[in-house]
């Protein structure tokens, strides 16, 4: 059985105040999927930004594969909603391939140039548009390029902010699908902020739920997941 | 309904070209030009046919003569580029740095860059003389203010994602200014070197007509100067016309070729 990569422990942070969580503790298993819904403003992103090491938290520690975070880190890699996360002067493969000399993932270009088609493939993103600029590219491909991006960087935990939130209907549901499956075939755990149920209940494996009445829950995504997240979000009232 | 494909050599697309456009009307000013001076409309030593000038250029430039004078203004001019540049990098990393600093230099950049370099002329010659150094203050003054303030509206534009990936993937400090923020402010840098390039080229070629006139020799501005001093007037409008070619080369060469990539990308500069 997988272990928890990932312990969130007493956490607590609010600007001024306004207090976003406080005391917050949990933990994701290695390959595990949570995703954090809630309404609008309730603090989903801060929380991931301070999973990310990009917000210090006021008390408490986050760890992540056994490290305690204080700073953005290569292990947990961010992918924001903006399509302009990826470089505007490379290519899309340039992209990523740039990414892993940088960091010295790899030594050399061609070692470089096929992990990151590997990975593009795996995005379904095609052949044909490896070496377009990402102004050539339609919002959902730049995500397949920004997903296949992080994951090319070997992180430890993935961590997405509503990162399908700008894309149409059905390309919404082709990249959950696709991201699902890529994320699962690499054992890559996942921390999802959406405010889609359905994007949730379609990508996770427990759901973490700011409620209406301040309060956050932890639910395990079973055939009631929907009925639960609705009611404590008090969608029908 | 199939559409023939459009000629590229048919003459409506040719002569509808920007710069084919450009090009005609050029060439419609030095007819007029020549015909004026050759019908005798304007006076020989007021204006010379184009023709005289342009065998003048040509003989200027294959004795050497004109080569070594715009070599010799090219080098000050790059000169002073690369002092401004170094006191441009300097100046934003203190400002950068400093909030003490940054309100300072705004105050200063904002009072300095409305004195044209000319003004300041007498002063520079009393203080530096009427040398190189003098010149490459002079051009230097006419170029620092602009740049930073451009590089600096560059390095605010960054945006933030780009900063937090850097950030993510803790790239050192080195590579995120040689990879991330140097191509980022690119469209910035470019618009400010096509502005600062031409208010250089102004005050150097400016400097270099008022220092020869009181002694100093050399440069493109000199040979203008000593030209007119000859009452030689094709070899004053030769430096003329080389220095609008000069200016037409680096715009199309250089800033329109980066315009060109920088627009590919999506990135523009103003």
């Amino acid at each position: 059985m997988n272990k928890p990569i990932v312990y969130v422990e007493s956490v607590s942070k609010s600007f001024g105040e306004q207090v976003i969580f406080r005391n917050l503790s949990f933990s994701i298993k290695q390959g595990e999927t949570l995703a954090v819904i809630g309404h609008s403003g309730c603090g989903k992103s801060t929380l991931l930004r301070v999973i990310g090491g990009f917000e210090k938290a006021d008390s408490g520690e986050v760890s992540v594969n056994g490290k305690i975070v204080h700073q953005p880190a290569r292990t947990s890699i961010m992918i924001f909603q903006d399509f302009t996360q990826l470089f505007p002067w490379r290519t899309a493969i340039s992209n990523i391939v740039w990414s892993m000399l940088a960091v010295k993932i790899v030594d050399s270009k061609s070692k470089a140039t096929r992990i990151a088609e590997q990975y593009l493939s795996d995005m379904e993103f095609l052949p044909s548009n490896y070496n377009k600029f990402p102004i050539q590219l339609s919002g959902g491909m730049k995500q397949r390029v920004s997903v296949a991006r992080a994951l090319a960087l070997k992180p430890k935990l993935l961590l997405m902010d509503e990162p399908f939130g700008a894309l149409d209907n059905l390309t919404r549901q082709k990249m959950q699908i696709v991201t699902s499956d890529v994320c699962k075939k690499h054992n890559i755990t996942t921390i999802l902020v959406t405010h889609s149920v359905s994007e949730a209940i379609r990508m996770a494996d427990n759901i973490l739920v700011f409620c209406r009445d301040g309060k956050i829950e932890i639910i395990k995504n079973d055939k009631y997941a929907d009925a639960k997240i609705e009611k404590l979000l008090n969608i029908r009232h | 309904m199939r559409v023939s494909p459009k000629n590229k050599f048919s003459p409506k697309t040719i002569f509808g070209k920007p710069s084919t456009k450009a090009l005609l009307w050029v060439l419609l000013l030095l007819i007029i030009w020549e015909l004026a001076a050759q019908l005798d409309f304007v006076p020989v030593y007021i204006l010379p046919p184009f023709s005289k000038v342009i065998t003048t250029l040509w003989y200027e430039i294959f004795n050497g003569n004109l080569p070594v004078m715009v070599g010799r203004s090219l080098f000050v001019l790059i000169e002073a580029l690369a002092v401004s540049l170094g006191i441009s990098i300097v100046v934003i990393w203190l400002c950068r740095k400093s909030k003490t600093f940054n309100s300072f230099y705004s105050a200063v950049s904002a009072m300095m860059n409305s004195i044209p370099s000319m003004a300041l002329l007498p002063l520079i010659i009393m203080w530096l003389g009427i040398g190189d150094i003098a010149i490459i203050a002079l051009v230097t003054h006419s170029v620092l203010w602009t740049f930073t303030i451009y590089i600096n509206e560059g390095i605010n534009a960054i945006p933030k994602i780009y900063r937090e990936f850097a950030e993510n993937i803790n790239l050192s400090t080195f590579k995120q200014l040689k990879d991330v923020y140097l191509p980022a402010i690119l469209p910035n840098i470019v618009s400010g070197l096509k502005i600062v390039w031409g208010r250089g080229w102004r005050s150097l070629i400016g400097a270099e007509i008022v220092f020869g006139a009181i002694g100093a020799a050399g440069g493109l501005g000199y040979f203008i100067n000593i030209s007119r001093l000859n009452g030689n007037m094709s070899r004053v409008l030769a430096g003329i016309v080389i220095i609008a070619i000069i200016g037409i080369i680096v715009d199309y060469g250089i800033f329109r070729r980066i315009s060109v990539r920088m627009k590919k990308w999506g990135m523009k500069n103003e």
